[in-house]
């Protein structure tokens, strides 16, 4: 009796590890051979079809290296399960990242340094990228991430609203922007607004390119001083926070399609936006032509935020498979692809080279005006990628405009609190 | 004698020895899950709770009892913790009054009561992801289907994901109709367990509708009230997919953030696994005093049995 116990014990220890053993196990397609590589990437619709299309051409160029594209949500659902496969030191060879996770995942080891790659003899050739895009990924003086998809401030409007308004031009300065959204609300007998001036979009990267114009900071490069509540924002957000009071404008919340679902759909005549919405904002414009334009000017001219994503390659990533990740990364990245990627998305060829090779693109005026943007480009990922004080700045504007709550409070208490987190964060 | 005595002391203790080692053969299995699993998770957790891990570094710097001392006065932490204990009690209640008369109603000898039933049931069986898609689009303030009802009472209706105020409403709604569902089975299967010789007894004592729901019905279905109070707020104070779908906790953060996903919020977009684990560790005390308590208040006010 006390062998049959002990025999049915040890048959099902040895059962349960050959279980875990064989679910741990690395699975490999039959008959594949050469070096495999996981891609993980963000963006659907157009973008996401292009880089599967770019994967593929890497592919069928490189028949010992096999990249597979997985897409992974949003940039905030990617970052988050970059942070669990890291932790469990295991996950894509390259991936797509956003710009407000670089600082985060390069100080803690979990991004591999690219320049020894950059600068060796397998490199690429940046001297006609933009400094911004040069220096975007240098972080404690490695270069951990390089952009791709570069994405710029773009002004989106409905080009038939404008001409009902008599406005043949979209907004060349901020001041004309503020009175056009009031002028472009339309109400009915009753005094409901029809259609609204203008859709906010609920994070704050579009007020990064309205505060630099217009002469304010929100924060130094190195941290030193958050300016949260620097009085040409609090001027700002209280225009902003005016026009929403008065109706003419919304903040849409993000569930029911957002600030781009109330623009194709008509609850808006303008948006300001990036050009990740081109393609969906042409392809789902609703009874109406909309039109592309930069956003408008401020006291200090023409300043614009950078913003978009980039490609990074993880420190789980084997030593024995980096070298292949890196003719990935640089294939991606070569003018040829960017070029391609702009052309099919509407994201911005950032080089000369990458222009270029796109053939015709500028000469789609809509093209134009998104590459117009590219000389004033500021090069200050600094608000980006801090989530101290980028999170502390959406929650405040959040506050302002759908709370009406008191802008200088509001953006006083956000600058506390930025400042209280950077010192984590920079620790 | 004594070696008798002694050898039938010697089987019994072999006997029980061995039942004992049946026993623990039978229980390993289960056993080293839950060590692996359960246990060991949260021993670790409060180890991580007293670190500053970030989840994408190697090493963990000890920092004591900091987090316990920052949640303490993280605006935060109360804002969340009152949304859920909120959400909880609301959802709890309301739902078991709305499964209450459901249950009666599903209890009827109607023609088609199966289907009924079915339908009933169905907001328990549905995907909790994929029902809060549904109610995003039913509460649109333009193109829902609510939006029409409102336009067609002449009124303004609310807009419940863009406001403060009524998100968390929009979301107990949510929670109300799904627990409602699941609470009315059971409801029915207590009503239909139910003796009926007391009820027509009642009655024929002249014994109202009401005094027999006071007298009778809610005093046997005592049982089934208090299983479904204690597994709807461990339920309910576990919700994070209507949050993360419906609100984000929003609109304005953390006007609809419920504690679940506050903690997923600290460790996955902001880094910091080490208050996430603090958080959890103060969130799995105070579960357990609530269930605590109510075990107390029903260990005079529920009866088992006649």
């Amino acid at each position: 009796m006390k062998s049959h116990y002990i025999r049915v014990f040890t048959g099902s220890v040895c059962l349960g590890i050959a279980v875990m053993i064989g679910a741990c196990g690395e699975k490999r397609p039959r008959g594949v051979t050469g070096t495999q590589l996981a891609y993980w990437r963000t963006l659907s619709g157009a973008s996401g079809e292009a880089q599967d299309e770019l994967v593929q051409r890497f592919n069928t160029a490189n028949p010992s290296t096999q990249v597979t594209s997985e897409y992974q949500g949003t940039y905030g659902d990617l970052a988050t399960k970059l942070v669990t496969a890291t932790a469990a030191r295991s996950g894509p060879d390259v991936t797509q990242l956003g710009t407000f996770e670089i600082r985060q995942f390069a100080r803690s080891g979990a991004l591999v340094d690219l320049r020894p790659y950059l600068e060796g003899a397998r490199g690429i050739d940046r001297s006609d990228w933009p400094p911004t895009m040069a220096r975007a990924g240098e972080i404690d003086g490695g270069v951990y991430w390089l952009p791709f998809n570069v994405a710029v401030p773009v002004l989106y409007y409905n080009t038939e609203a404008f001409a009902r308004a008599g406005r043949a031009a979209p907004p060349e300065t901020w001041t004309e922007f503020f009175s056009l959204a009031r002028t472009l609300t339309v109400r009915n007998e009753d005094g409901a607004v029809q259609q609204a001036g203008l859709a906010l979009w609920s994070i704050t990267w579009p007020m990064f390119s309205m505060v630099w114009s217009e002469g304010g900071e929100l924060t130094s490069r190195d941290y030193s001083n958050i300016t949260l509540n620097d009085p040409v924002v609090v001027k700002l957000l209280a225009e902003l926070q005016s026009l929403i009071q008065e109706g003419s404008a919304i903040m849409p919340d993000k569930a029911s399609g957002g600030h781009r679902a109330a623009f194709v759909n008509r609850r808006v005549a303008m948006i300001l936006d990036s050009q990740d919405a081109f393609s969906e904002v042409f392809k789902l414009a609703h009874g109406f032509m909309p039109g592309v334009a930069n956003y408008p000017a401020g006291v200090k001219g023409k300043i614009y935020a950078p913003g978009g994503g980039g490609l990074a390659m993880l420190s789980t990533c084997p030593e024995d498979r980096r070298e292949a990740a890196w003719s990935f990364m640089r294939f991606m990245l070569a003018p040829e692809q960017i070029g391609y990627y702009a052309k099919q998305t509407g994201y911005a060829a950032y080089s000369a080279s990458a222009q270029a090779s796109a053939g015709d693109l500028l000469g789609d005026p809509r093209y134009a005006v998104i590459h117009s943007t590219l000389p004033f480009i500021r090069a200050d990922f600094s608000v980006n990628m801090s989530p101290a004080v980028r999170t502390s700045f959406d929650e405040a504007f959040q506050k302002i405009m759908v709370e009406g709550a008191d802008p200088q409070t509001a953006l006083d208490a956000a600058d506390a609190k930025a400042e209280a987190a950077i010192k984590r964060e920079l620790s | 004698m004594t070696t008798h005595a002694g050898g039938q002391f010697t089987r019994r203790w072999r006997k029980e020895r061995r039942e004992w080692m049946t026993f623990l053969l039978f229980i390993l299995p289960n056993a080293i899950l839950f060590l692996v699993f359960t246990y060991w998770p949260i021993c670790y957790s409060f180890w991580l709770s007293m670190t500053d891990w970030d989840l994408l570094r190697p090493a963990h710097a000890y920092v004591g009892f900091a987090n316990y001392r920052e949640l303490v006065s993280d605006p935060s932490f109360w804002r969340v913790l009152r949304n859920t204990l909120v959400y909880a009690g609301t959802v709890v209640v309301l739902a078991q009054v709305c499964a209450f008369l459901l249950a009666h109603l599903l209890n009827a000898p109607v023609y088609g009561q199966g289907i009924f039933r079915t339908v009933a049931f169905l907001p328990h069986v549905t995907m909790t992801a994929a029902a809060a898609l549904v109610w995003v689009l039913l509460l649109h303030p333009q193109y829902g289907p609510l939006s029409s009802v409102y336009s067609m009472l002449a009124l303004q209706g609310p807009n419940w994901l863009e406001s403060s105020g009524l998100a968390l409403a929009a979301l107990i709604v949510v929670g109300v109709w799904k627990e409602t569902a699941f609470a009315s089975l059971f409801f029915l299967a207590g009503l239909q367990g139910m003796p009926r010789e007391s009820f027509e007894a009642a009655a024929l004592d002249g014994a109202g509708l009401l005094a027999r729901l006071r007298h009778l019905t809610l005093p046997l279905m005592g049982p089934t009230i208090f299983f479904l109070a204690i597994t709807g707020v461990i339920a309910a104070t576990k919700t994070f997919d209507t949050v993360a779908i419906m609100t984000e906790g929003g609109p304005v953060y953390p006007a609809s953030s419920m504690y679940v996903y506050h903690l997923y919020v600290l460790a996955f977009r902001e880094y910091r696994a080490g208050y996430a684990s603090a958080f959890a560790l103060v969130f799995f005390a105070i579960t357990i005093g609530v269930v605590l308590a109510q075990f107390r208040f029903a260990l005079r006010r529920v009866h088992y049995g006649e």
